[in-house]
């Protein structure tokens, strides 16, 4: 990032998005700067460190958990609503995007906004049906943010917010990597709502196996309010193999993502049939 | 440039270039106990604290630090009086060739700060961040335990 010459800390972030229009190309939004600095953007003459910028809370509102701009992942996991979210399965998706080291500086709505294929924290924020409030007011479901790898809907606008929708929902998710540290091959998450001993509102998604984090929508329709036995499991591994378009890269080949990726998403949904199970059990013990 | 901050509770100004990350500048200033391996925020060989938080400072620049407290390993000691962790360190052999030590004994230091009360599970996700490609990450995980025992015991730091 030789060409760098300018470096602005604007305080609001209507600053910053005037700012940014003036620039262009020319200038990055920086938060906790653990992607930039990482891939170090050509011609980049300036970057706009957007946290000063009042945007560092967590909270919940009604039914929705919020989470600003630049709050820290570290302080995210802390904080009681999602600690206790979907069985701990977010808190788990947020510890797992990246080492101590990492968390401590870097933000979710910067590992959104990167955009990578292998974002650990979007399959997680996929299933809880998360929106994201941008700074021209407009809302966007993350499941039209996601353009390509590194690029998405934004042009100059920022992302203000995060609101997820874990409430009433179980939700498993998991990182395949050689390591909690590495890259993800495969990442998912699967969530849904129990009614009636069955799951409703089924959402699955997946990283590291497309040009972007995806649903899995023909598969989520198998399981939709359906009785889940041994032959739906085996549809769900080949539905999900249908839907995804792994590469292969230096980390594994896309034979290897494709049938770790039917095989997880089949034992996450073993483990979303477990909660229900138990829960059921509960709900009995209660009655 | 120049950036004015706190190194190890004393006010510095430093000279840098806008595209220069912190732990760059730390070096040049003298703080080479942060150490200049991977660059891409992998290893964590360059951790130093920045307003209470251990990061890497090969991706931070250095005018992201403008203003704010900064404590790199030389820091933690006072004088020639080590803390329990270094002492737990030293100790319990907690060393190989010993490059990426500073970065663990940096992480653990602050990580021991929000948990004083970490399981060994808990030392282990903290390491995740730090690479030893010696590979020896059984004695450091035993001198955090250590060093987190006797703190709570009083005998620490």
């Amino acid at each position: 990032m030789r060409e760098l010459r300018e470096y602005l800390r604007p305080e609001s972030i209507e600053e910053a998005v005037a700012i940014k229009r003036e620039r262009g190309c020319d200038a990055v939004y920086l938060a906790g700067g653990t992607d930039v600095l990482v891939l170090k953007p050509r011609g980049v003459t300036t970057v706009i460190d957007i946290m000063a910028v009042d945007a560092a809370g967590v909270h919940q509102d009604g039914e929705a958990i919020v989470i600003g701009a630049t709050a820290l992942l570290c302080d995210i996991e802390q904080h009681p609503a999602v600690r206790t979210a979907v069985g701990g399965a977010l808190r788990q998706a947020i510890r797992e995007t990246g080492p101590w080291l990492i968390r401590n500086a870097a933000t979710l709505a910067g590992n959104v906004c990167n955009a990578s294929p292998s974002a650990d924290s979007a399959a997680m924020l996929l299933t809880l049906d998360a929106e994201l409030t941008l700074s021209d007011g407009a809302v966007v479901s993350l499941d039209r943010f996601f353009v390509g790898p590194h690029e998405t809907v934004l042009t100059d606008e920022l992302v203000k917010e995060i609101r997820l929708f874990p409430r009433g929902r179980l939700a498993r998710f998991h990182k395949h990597a050689r390591s909690k540290s590495d890259i993800a091959l495969v990442n998912l998450a699967v969530s849904a709502r129990a009614k009636d001993g069955a799951l409703h509102d089924v959402r699955i998604a997946l990283g590291s196996v497309a040009p972007t984090p995806i649903r899995a929508r023909e598969t989520e329709r198998l399981l939709e309010g359906r009785e889940i036995d041994a032959a739906v499991l085996r549809d769900v591994e080949a539905s999900v193999r249908r839907e995804i378009r792994p590469i292969s890269d230096w980390r594994t080949s896309a034979e290897y993502r494709a049938h770790s990726a039917g095989l997880l998403v089949r034992r996450a949904v073993e483990g979303l049939l477990s909660d229900l199970e138990r829960r059921s059990a509960e709900e009995g013990m209660d009655s | 440039m120049i950036i004015n901050l706190s190194i190890n509770g004393a006010r510095r100004q430093l000279e840098t270039e806008v595209y220069e990350t912190l732990l760059t500048a730390l070096r040049r200033a003298g703080y080479t106990g942060a150490k200049r391996v991977c660059e891409s925020g992998e290893c964590g060989a360059c951790a130093v604290i920045v307003d209470g938080r251990a990061v890497d400072s090969c991706i931070l620049l250095a005018v992201q630090a403008a203003g704010r407290e900064v404590v790199t390993v030389e820091g933690l000691a006072q004088g020639d009086h080590l803390t329990a962790l270094q002492e737990a360190f030293a100790g319990n052999g907690a060393i190989q060739c010993g490059f990426c030590i500073p970065g663990m004994i940096v992480a653990a230091a602050n990580y021991m700060k929000t948990n004083p009360n970490p399981s060994e599970e808990d030392v282990r996700h903290v390491f995740v961040g730090n690479l030893c490609r010696c590979t020896g990450y059984v004695k450091p995980v035993e001198a955090v335990m250590q060093a987190a025992a006797q703190q709570r015991s009083g005998n620490g730091d």
